[in-house]
């Protein structure tokens, strides 16, 4: 692979942990204590991904969605999943005007640099998949006409694994489609004490400004597509996304689109830290985020409290990793 | 049936019985051990028919065997009836019988072979015995078991080879029944091993090549009898599982046992290489060369002898109150008194560090015809002397080899009773016969050589100087300045010899058959430097070691003084006179007594000083040909005129400008032989235990040496970290990127920010140089790898810090690796074997189906 690594390469990634460093500053305002979950944020958005964030109500879902749409100027537009909303309310609808006697599409929510799904496993699976299909295709077709999203365009889907009653869990085709999973977890007691001090007054995000333009944004995932890949870190990922499919615990291993998506996020990552190549710690630190919510464990693996996360991490510690 | 377990089995006895070979001379009775293994197994085969085709088998060869009884009345051919019906009734499958049938079936198909193979002449019809046959080969059997008594190896004779094939069929015999018949093949290496102590009892002493491959030959022979049994055993066990296929008879239905076998072959090979040249390496064990045939002062009685204990019988008769009569002589000695009567040779054996009884590998039998008395020239003047000895009535230990009293050097013997056996190189007359009352007619020659014989500077022969010369035992160089001291000024072998003797002998030391005797490895130096007390035994092998350091050939006789005159010509010898001295051996003159041990009252009553080691050497010098006077034979003569003789020798000498203390040097390299040897073991030692560390510097130099460009640089760096990390013991489990492996080293190792630095910027620079687009300069590492090893090697315990740097595990890994390669390819190499194997087969097979 012929990689640009020009002068022109490195002012652009000298940038990008720049602009990277300010929205992530500016959204570590409103989340405290969450760094590897903002990071992980900004890694999916500069992979052109989207991501899932499932976690129990109250730490935060929302927050992080909120503020990584505000520290970047661009447009953002939220959905609340009900079980009764239908399709059209996301992508829009073509509307007759009576004034100029046409047919008028009305762009739905999900025109919009960002788009924020509230609780998407409440929604009928019908809508769940028509905006599972805008995420992978960027693109949406009402009545015949074909209308392209724009860029930066990412979902973050909210979930809640706790409360299931009158949910439709996404199934493994559509969590396949998520670039990345991220789980925020409980603040600690410092955090959560600054958090407390912090909320009490006024909302934080009132007084978040955006830290970067969307126009910023794409130039970096442009950036990022350029970071290097050496050969042998390639076979990594392939080793790793196939561990996945022999191993005995799992019933379901992780899909080519997996490997493309590690890859991707693992350049990103890189640029992040301000490298223009890849290394296998981006791989490593990736590979459950990424990889853990598409798989599937076995009945065994289930009772014996295996979690696909830890079946990762045991791959990650078992596969010799390239150094030479 | 299995032919294949029971030709094993008679191959591995054959094999075990090769180790006879190191006893027997010639090979003349392979064939007879061949032919006696071979009617063995024929005779297990038939035993091992159905019920009634044995039973058949049995009694056809029994009767066969038994048909000499028919001819010697109706008693006999009754009981050789009765046998054959019994083994006739094993086919009613009565337990009892067929055990009974199987014993008699062997015995009786060796007893044939033996009777074809021994007395055709006498059988009828070349084939069944007679009893004209049995007697020939009883009287065969009792001519072989008379030799047995000689030291091996043995002349070969056809009684002699009728036992060894008896006794090897017999082994057979043993080996059948427990291999094939009980399915005991372990069990089975016991009767194998009855072979093997033949030859290693007799010759515990000379363990050379020979008998080292008759040993490799019989193990394989063993390895291979217990391989086809497992074998067969996997097969059986498989057949049983697959009972319901028909084909389980087929030899290829049964379990893989190819890679049981492989391992079992490399278990064995590894086995059977460390059993022999372990041995073989350590220096310690044994001084042989593998294929050395130094000849070793043998022990080893043949048969069921008993060797004396000389020394124990020394003291024993020495102690003796009152002294009892031994034996009786007339010569015609001119100096009767100064002619001891010799028994046992003794020479020191540097494995036991002890003297020892010489045992000769070549003997004759006594007769008119003995050999030649070693190192004595014709031209050398010599005395002949006719000696006729009458014992007295002695008791010999039963079974005990006895030794003829005899004046040095006899030359013939006749003995009225008793097969006597002389050793070439000593002249040791032996047998196991008794003593008592035996009589024997000695002639004799007694050297008489002249002192510019004496003074010969001819180096002794070789077989002189592997078993009489150098001394390598205890304070060996100790006693070397004594020797040297005490013979200062002394320039010929003679002169030292008479120094020495006149040292022994001035009264600074004094003779004490009596306890307080010194004792341990150290009691030489003890006795010539402290004690000074002690009898003949101390006096004389003293001064045979002073001697041999001094570069003498010597060894230490025993026997008796020439005891006192009866009257009528006739000496007496009692057990007060027996003796124990030193010879030397001049070439050109041969073995020369001398007599360290003060004699008269004080000493050794009847100990003399031979002429020449008095200073009155020379051809016809002897006093005036008168024997000394009884009076003053004890104590040693000494004539001036002849002292000046000996100094104008040495004056000689010394003006030839012969150094005496370099003569003594080069004449001493024996106690110098083990230097090299321990030299070369400390070397290949050191060898070893610095090739792992020698491993890692190469491997070190080697790896920045190639190391040309960064991104080399960078590997040479990353390898010599985790090499580094490896011989400190804080290698991780190898799942490590290298930043996590710099933060772990930084972490686990307690670096100082230095190293961490360092240790980062190679795994900085690795990664630059594996997963960039291009590598990162790499000018400073290695400089940060130093910094690192310091670091860590600062971290770890001294005792990992030397085993880093001695033992290094990186090196050491890479030597398993290298272990294990050879390992897979050996395996490969099996396969391949296995595939061939199988191809041939299918080619063999096709024509056949064909």
């Amino acid at each position: 692979m012929v990689v640009d690594t020009g002068p022109q390469a490195e002012p652009k990634l000298e940038e990008l942990v720049e602009v990277a460093h300010r929205v992530s500053a500016a959204m570590q305002t409103v989340i405290s204590g969450k760094p590897a979950a903002v990071r992980l944020a900004l890694t999916v958005l500069l992979a052109e991904g989207h991501v899932l964030i499932e976690d129990v109500p109250g730490v935060g879902k929302t927050i992080l969605a909120k503020a990584l749409a505000r520290s970047i100027d661009c447009s953002v537009r939220r959905v609340q999943f009900t079980p009764d909303l239908l399709p059209s309310d996301i992508t829009g609808v073509s509307a007759y005007n009576q004034e100029i006697r046409e047919f008028e599409f009305k762009p739905g929510p999900i025109f919009a640099n960002i788009v924020l799904g509230d609780e998407i496993n409440r929604a009928s699976p019908k809508t769940q998949s028509a905006l599972l299909e805008c995420m992978e295709e960027r693109q949406v077709t009402v009545d015949g006409a074909t209308y392209q999203l724009e860029r930066p365009f990412m979902v973050i889907a909210t979930q809640n694994p706790v409360e299931m009653e009158g949910t439709y869990p996404l199934p493994e085709a559509q969590r396949d489609r998520f670039t990345a999973r991220i789980a925020i977890g409980y603040p600690d007691t410092e955090a959560e004490l600054a958090m407390l001090e912090a909320h009490g007054s006024a909302s934080p995000l009132d007084d978040l400004k955006p830290a970067a333009h969307a126009s910023d944004v794409r130039a970096l995932s442009t950036a990022v597509r350029q970071v290097h890949v050496a050969e042998q870190l390639r076979r990594y990922v392939i080793s790793v996304v196939n561990a996945t499919r022999t191993a005995k615990e799992l019933r379901l291993g992780a899909s080519p689109r997996a490997a493309l998506h590690l890859l991707r996020a693992s350049r990103a990552y890189a640029a992040l830290d301000g490298r223009n190549f890849v290394i296998p710690d981006d791989v490593q630190a990736l590979a459950v985020p990424v990889l853990a919510h598409r798989l599937l464990p076995t009945a065994e693996a289930l009772v014996g409290q295996e979690l696909p996360e830890q079946v990762i991490s045991s791959i990650i510690n078992r596969l010799p990793v390239p150094v030479r | 049936m299995n032919h294949k377990l029971t030709a094993i089995a008679a191959v591995a006895t054959f094999l075990a019985s090769l180790a006879l070979a190191s006893d027997l001379r010639g090979g003349g009775w392979f064939t007879a051990a061949i032919g006696a293994v071979i009617a063995v197994a024929i005779a297990g085969t038939l035993t091992r028919l159905a019920v009634i085709p044995s039973a058949i088998a049995g009694t056809v060869l029994v009767l066969m065997a038994v048909s000499p009884l028919f001819g010697l009345g109706w008693a006999a051919a009754a009981g050789g009836l009765a046998i054959a019906a019994l083994v006739g009734l094993s086919a009613t499958g009565a337990r009892p019988l067929r055990v009974l049938a199987a014993a008699c079936t062997y015995l009786a198909a060796l007893l044939l072979f033996l009777n074809i193979a021994f007395a055709a002449a006498q059988s009828l019809a070349r084939l069944l015995p007679t009893s004209a046959s049995l007697h020939h080969l009883s009287s065969l059997v009792s001519g072989g078991e008379y030799q047995f008594k000689y030291e091996p190896p043995l002349p070969l004779t056809s009684g002699l080879i009728l036992l060894t094939a008896a006794g090897v069929g017999l082994v057979a015999i043993a080996v059948d029944v427990l291999a094939v018949r009980l399915h005991k093949p372990a069990i089975a290496g016991l009767p194998l091993l009855v072979l093997f102590c033949v030859p290693i009892a007799s010759n515990l002493k000379h363990l050379n090549a020979g008998l080292t491959i008759a040993f490799i030959l019989g193990m394989t022979g063993f390895l291979a009898l217990l391989a086809a049994d497992s074998r067969d055993r996997l097969r059986t066990w498989g057949k049983l599982v697959t009972l319901w296929t028909h084909t389980a008879d087929e030899p290829d239905q049964g379990p893989n046992t190819r890679a049981m076998a492989a391992s079992g072959r490399r278990i064995g090979l590894v086995a059977l290489c460390l059993a022999i040249l372990v041995p073989l390496l350590l220096p310690g064990l044994t001084e042989r060369d593998l294929f050395g045939h130094k000849h070793v002062p043998s022990l080893g009685p043949g048969g069921s002898v008993v060797l004396p204990d000389p020394l124990g019988q020394l003291q024993g008769d020495l102690r003796e109150v009152p002294a009892s009569k031994l034996l009786t002589y007339t010569t015609t000695s001119k100096h009767t008194r100064e002619q001891y009567l010799q028994l046992y040779v003794l020479s020191y054996n540097p494995s036991t560090s002890s003297w020892m009884l010489v045992g000769d590998r070549n003997t004759v039998p006594a007769g008119r015809t003995m050999a030649g008395v070693p190192g004595l020239l014709p031209q050398t003047s010599r005395v002949h002397v006719t000696t006729s000895v009458t014992w007295s009535d002695v008791t010999t230990p039963p079974g005990e080899l006895s030794f003829l009293a005899v004046p040095y050097a006899p030359t013939s013997v006749s003995v009225s009773a008793g097969d006597w056996t002389e050793g070439t190189s000593t002249l040791m007359l032996s047998a196991n016969h008794k003593l008592a009352g035996l009589r024997y007619t000695v002639h004799s020659e007694e050297a008489d050589p002249t002192a510019g014989q004496l003074a010969s500077k001819a180096a002794p022969p070789q077989s002189i100087e592997d078993n009489y010369a150098g001394y390598t035992g205890p304070y060996w160089h100790q006693l070397l300045r004594i020797a040297e001291q005490h013979t200062k000024g002394a320039t010929t072998e003679l002169a030292k010899a008479t120094a020495l003797e006149q040292w022994f002998t001035s009264g600074a030391f004094s003779y004490s058959l009596h306890p307080g005797l010194p004792q341990g490895n150290d009691w030489i130096i003890k006795f010539l430097t402290s004690r000074k007390r002690g009898f003949c035994q101390q006096f004389a092998i003293a001064y045979a070691t002073l001697a041999r350091l001094l570069g003498i050939p010597s060894r230490v006789a025993e026997g008796f003084t020439a005891g006192t005159p009866s009257g009528h010509g006739v000496w007496t010898v009692t057990t007060a006179d027996a003796h124990m001295w030193p010879e030397l051996y001049f070439p050109g003159a041969g073995w020369l007594r001398f007599e360290p041990t003060p004699g008269g009252f004080g000493g050794q009553g009847t100990a003399t000083t031979p002429a020449y080691a008095s200073g009155t050497g020379g051809s016809g010098s002897k006093i005036n040909g008168a024997p000394p006077a009884l009076g003053k034979s004890s104590t040693p003569v000494r004539n001036h005129g002849n002292n000046a003789a000996i100094n104008k020798e040495r004056t000689f000498d010394g003006q030839a400008g012969t150094h005496p203390s370099t003569g003594l040097a080069l004449s001493q390299p024996k106690p110098a032989n083990r230097l090299p040897w321990l030299l070369g073991a400390v070397i290949i030692l050191a060898l070893l235990l610095l090739t792992p560390l020698t491993g890692r510097i190469v491997a070190r130099r080697h790896r920045w040496h190639a190391a040309t460009d960064d991104a080399r640089l960078a590997r040479a760096a990353w390898l010599e970290l985790t090499d580094d990390l490896a011989d400190h013991g804080i290698a991780g489990p190898g799942g490590d990127s290298p930043r996590a492996l710099a933060r772990r080293v930084a972490r686990t190792a307690g670096l100082d920010p230095p190293a961490r630095h360092a240790v980062t910027r190679i795994a900085a620079a690795q990664e630059l140089a594996i997963y960039a687009p291009a590598p990162g300069p790499g000018t400073t590492l290695r400089q940060d790898v130093l910094v690192v090893r310091r670091g860590v090697a600062a971290s770890v315990s001294p005792g990992w810090r030397w085993r880093a740097r001695l033992m290094p595990a990186s090196t050491i890994a890479a030597i398993v690796a290298a272990g294990q390669r050879a390992a897979n390819w050996l395996t490969s190499l099996d396969r391949a074997l296995a595939r061939l194997r199988g191809k041939l087969g299918q080619l063999i097979r096709k024509p056949v189906s064909s």
